[in-house]
């Protein structure tokens, strides 16, 4: 059962960057206008069909502008598409607004009430959700969190790794059916992030909470999200599962072995051997890194070594990451040439 | 009746937000006195010809007084302060329009609870200048019928 249903959805905004004198070209409204200065229309989302499953992990990764936040607005009925339809529990538009007591959402860039201490703001929020025992549920959250002793201090005060725990805990204090988090672990520590990520997959299999997030980080999509979507320019590129985005990469595959008595004997035969594309030595002598041929496995390399007598004594083999996956369909510069 | 609890919960955020800084409590009180002044200045000078002394005012000028003050009063509330629409394009501004808007709050109470605090500001602004008025001698009635004004300008 889909708790959030995109049906190809489109929106486009003014895009205040590029003010247009000459208007003969665009479909302006107001055409006798003519030396009125105008914004181009972008187009944000372009036609993107989508759908998250209850008790599901769903994270959206893109560039910067490819229109996660649009979404995340419009799943929460801040935003309205100009085509297409945003269901969520079935609701959709002003009607959203009807079942948000089932879901909540953190904005990396809205924030709390500057003037109020982090607990004020916890507090005033259970109030308006009509949450009972509020002050008990608040301090354990604080805890979990580790924020009790800048609960009292005003907001203002706070970094944006507390700021964001404390957006957290609010988004968390309704017990929601439907999370929306919108790059939600920015600008936190590692170990901060880590617990985050461990408690969204906590909370995920316990209460069954479905989540929708947008990140930057791939190694947080990798491991948090049953299905992932890559947004570029408006535009879904591709849906599925971490693995089956990275296996869209043809990638060579990578081996770093360890030899003993590492000579130019040994070095022949690897590169004779048939399954070897090119091969380089890091650091010590001993151990170099084997760049395989496409059509090679890594099984039958390793069984090549051992016929041959060579005391392998490490071996570790490098998997494509869901961020050469996206860098591979976004288009974007790859880190290193041998990827593809 | 969840509009009345909802406008209670806002109105209440928005006065810890305003009161945050105790400053803003003098501000309010010195604003209020000025502002009273301002009328019977305003008034002494267009009407009576200068400032050769503030006098009582008389039953057949009192409305003359009230709207020249109200004119002053409602600038240096609105244009000062930054009341009224205000509110809300600082809350855009500030980030914290996103949240309200998602929450389950009565949108309507939202809108009246910025209401509520400018009205509490305007009856403090008018019990001040009962005082001042009796300290100065200008007629009270003066004074009420300006709060009505002002509860129909809020409220209409």
């Amino acid at each position: 059962m889909g708790i959030i249903k995109i049906k190809e959805v489109s929106k486009s905004f003014r895009d205040k960057s590029q003010e247009i004198l000459d208007r003969k070209n665009d479909k302006a409204k107001f055409k006798f206008l003519k030396y009125i200065t105008y914004r181009k229309l972008v187009k944000a989302l372009n036609c993107v069909t989508f759908s998250v499953n209850k008790g599901e992990i769903f994270g959206l990764l893109g560039p910067n502008g490819a229109g996660k936040t649009t979404l995340s607005k419009m799943i929460v009925g801040l935003l309205k598409p100009d085509k297409g339809r945003v269901l969520v529990f079935d609701k959709q538009g002003d009607d959203i607004n009807k079942e948000s007591r089932r879901f909540n959402v953190v904005f990396a860039r809205a924030n709390l009430f500057y003037e109020l201490s982090g607990r004020e703001n916890l507090e005033f929020y259970s109030k308006l959700y009509g949450i009972k025992n509020y002050k008990k549920k608040i301090q354990r959250w604080i805890e979990i969190f580790e924020v009790d002793k800048k609960a009292e201090s005003k907001t203002y005060t706070y970094s944006t790794g507390e700021a964001m725990r404390f957006k957290i805990i609010k988004a968390l204090l309704n017990q929601p059916e439907l999370l929306v988090l919108d790059e939600p672990t920015i600008g936190l520590d590692v170990n901060m992030a880590i617990k985050i990520r461990e408690l969204l997959k906590q909370l995920n299999k316990k209460y069954n909470v479905t989540i929708f997030l947008t990140t930057h980080y791939m190694e947080e999509a990798d491991y948090l999200c049953d299905r992932v979507a890559i947004l570029n320019k408006g535009k879904i590129l591709k849906i599925g599962t971490a693995k089956e985005i990275k296996g869209l990469l043809r990638k060579n595959k990578i081996v770093e072995v360890q030899i003993k008595n590492f000579n130019s004997l040994v070095l022949k035969k690897i590169k004779d051997s048939g399954y070897v594309k090119d091969l380089e030595f890091i650091g010590v002598e001993e151990k170099i890194r084997v760049i395989l041929k496409l059509t090679a496995k890594v099984e039958d390399f390793i069984t090549f070594l051992h016929k041959n007598n060579l005391k392998v004594s490490s071996i570790n083999v490098e998997e494509p990451s869901l961020a050469d996956a996206y860098l591979y369909l976004t288009g974007q510069e790859l880190v290193s040439d041998e990827l593809l | 009746m969840s509009f009345f609890r909802d406008l209670w919960i806002l109105t209440i955020l928005d006065f810890k937000r305003y009161y945050t800084w105790s400053e803003r409590i003098v501000f309010d009180v010195l604003l209020s006195i000025i502002g009273f002044l301002s009328f019977v200045l305003v008034w002494q000078a267009v009407f009576k010809g200068g400032f050769e002394g503030i006098g009582p005012l008389t039953k057949d000028n009192f409305i003359v007084f009230i709207l020249s003050g109200s004119i002053v009063w409602e600038f240096i509330s609105v244009n000062l302060t930054g009341d009224g629409i205000w509110a809300f394009i600082r809350e855009k501004y500030q980030g914290t329009l996103p949240y309200l808007l998602v929450s389950p709050a009565n949108k309507l109470a939202f809108v009246y609870s910025k209401v509520m605090i400018n009205l509490f500001k305007i009856l403090i602004n008018v019990i001040l200048s009962l005082f001042v008025a009796f300290v100065l001698k200008v007629i009270v009635l003066a004074t009420l019928f300006s709060l009505i004004l002002i509860l129909m300008e809020v409220f209409c």
